[in-house]
């Protein structure tokens, strides 16, 4: 029991540190989605586009305008990279020190939650910020399940930032996958302007931010239950975050962690 | 590539590991202490060992008592940090001044010296430190050896691994590595 609340306590503390020690980055977390949303605000029109919805065996055709459209696709994009982003700082600078810190007797598995709760922090933080201001600013027919599909967008390009943080040596290849996946998918594919009008849009199914944002825009603009957005969003975000806590279990892990060597000296 | 390296390292001894840059010094100790994984063999280390690396990598948004804090908290299976000893040397170390300064602020002797406290704080009954005296002054290599003076007269082993050793009087024995191969 000691020995739980001590690792619950260096849990917090280390997730606590690594927020309050960044906090300029915290900052613009906040600002650039601002940026994003204010440059939607200033040039969109109030023109009406129709938009295709993915439900599963159906599709839903809806009417919205520019603005309306933009502000919403825009919101989901700049969070999955924004997660991505932080993810990557995350889980990547600093790793030798950890991994010091693991010989010296830090348990990997307190590292990794504590990694992930101060990444969950910033998600829920983006999220929430990001649902707030778009119900501000235009029509939302289901304000929780847009947060929900916020939250799971941030998620899985959380995780897929923290993977390739972990598993890179250097930054800048890093931060150059990170760029390639976020822009391309979230940023670009998912646009539901490129995707309604897609020749090949099964590629784009196979993308991970294709559910969250499919989830996003049928809880913004239809007042309809998008359960195969919901499943899909779900299951990638488990599927990553499996797979970037094996990568940190594997990276923290050296052949004779503190553990593995207080295991073997008793 | 290291081969047939025998190297012993007995109660309160103080040993020395030399050889020219790039020989492979860094690389035995790593395999030592697990960091690396030999080809084949098997390792045992004691998990009190403190270890003092030739690489920067203490985290650079933290302050020294933040880092001091955490590092405090950490050793597996052995006592609590004595808080008492801990203040004694980070006053013969002079970095009382700098325990609210980030990491990332620190002069390369001063970082330096952060790493050996980090090492020494638990007192381990082994130490082993990689080029620990690198950017200190005269004072401060005096002050280091007086440290060590006190831990082996309490117990302590210690291994210092380093490309110039002097004062040699001060060890009970040297290890030259070349080619892969120590020889003593």
């Amino acid at each position: 029991m000691r020995e739980f609340g001590r690792s619950g306590w260096l849990i917090f503390r280390l997730s606590a540190l690594e927020l309050w020690r960044n906090p300029l980055g915290l900052l613009l977390l906040v600002v650039i989605p601002a940026v994003f949303i204010g440059m939607t605000l200033w040039t969109a029109s109030e023109q009406s586009i129709p938009l295709k919805i993915f439900f599963g065996a159906e599709t839903a055709q809806v009417l919205l305008t520019q603005k309306q459209l933009g502000l919403v696709f825009v919101s989901a994009a700049v969070s999955g990279f924004l997660a991505a982003y932080s993810a990557l700082i995350l889980f990547h600078n600093d790793f030798g020190y950890f991994r010091f810190c693991a010989f010296m007797g830090l348990n990997p598995t307190v590292f990794t939650t504590a990694r992930f709760a101060a990444f969950l922090g910033v998600t829920v933080l983006l999220a929430a910020l990001t649902t707030l201001a778009l119900g501000r600013l235009t029509r939302l027919e289901q304000p929780l399940s847009v947060f929900g599909g916020f939250l799971l967008i941030t998620v899985i390009y959380g995780a897929y930032g923290g993977i390739v943080g972990v598993l890179s040596r250097s930054f800048m290849p890093a931060l150059l996958l990170i760029i390639l996946l976020a822009n391309l998918d979230a940023g670009w594919l998912q646009n539901p302007l490129y995707y309604s009008a897609a020749q090949e849009s099964q590629i784009i199914r196979c993308l991970p931010a294709f559910y969250p944002s499919q989830l996003v825009f049928s809880a913004a603009f239809t007042g309809r239950h998008n359960a195969t957005a919901l499943g899909g969003s779900l299951a990638w975000g488990v599927a990553t975050i499996a797979v970037l806590i094996l990568a940190v279990q594997l990276r923290m892990r050296g052949p004779l962690s503190a553990d593995a060597r207080f295991d073997q000296w008793n | 590539m290291l081969d047939g390296c025998d190297l012993s390292v007995g109660p309160r001894q103080v040993v020395g590991l030399t050889g020219e840059n790039g020989c492979g010094k860094s690389t035995l100790v790593k395999c030592l202490l697990g960091f690396l994984r030999p080809s084949a063999g098997q390792v045992e280390c004691d998990p009190r060992t403190g270890y003092c690396p030739q690489e920067n990598y203490l985290h650079r948004s933290y302050t020294v008592a933040e880092h001091l804090d955490l590092i405090g908290s950490l050793r597996r299976g052995g006592e609590a940090l004595d808080v008492g000893y801990l203040r004694q040397c980070l006053s013969a170390l002079k970095l009382e001044r700098y325990l609210t300064y980030p990491i990332r602020k620190l002069s390369g002797g001063t970082y330096q010296k952060v790493k050996l406290l980090t090492a020494i704080a638990h007192r381990p009954p082994l130490l082993v430190l990689d080029e620990p005296t690198d950017g200190f002054d005269w004072t401060m290599y005096l002050v280091f050896w007086d440290l060590m003076a006190e831990l082996v007269g309490q117990g302590t082993s210690v291994l210092l691994i380093s490309h110039l050793l002097h004062d040699r009087h001060r060890f009970d024995r040297i290890y030259e590595m070349s080619e892969g191969k120590l020889h003593a």
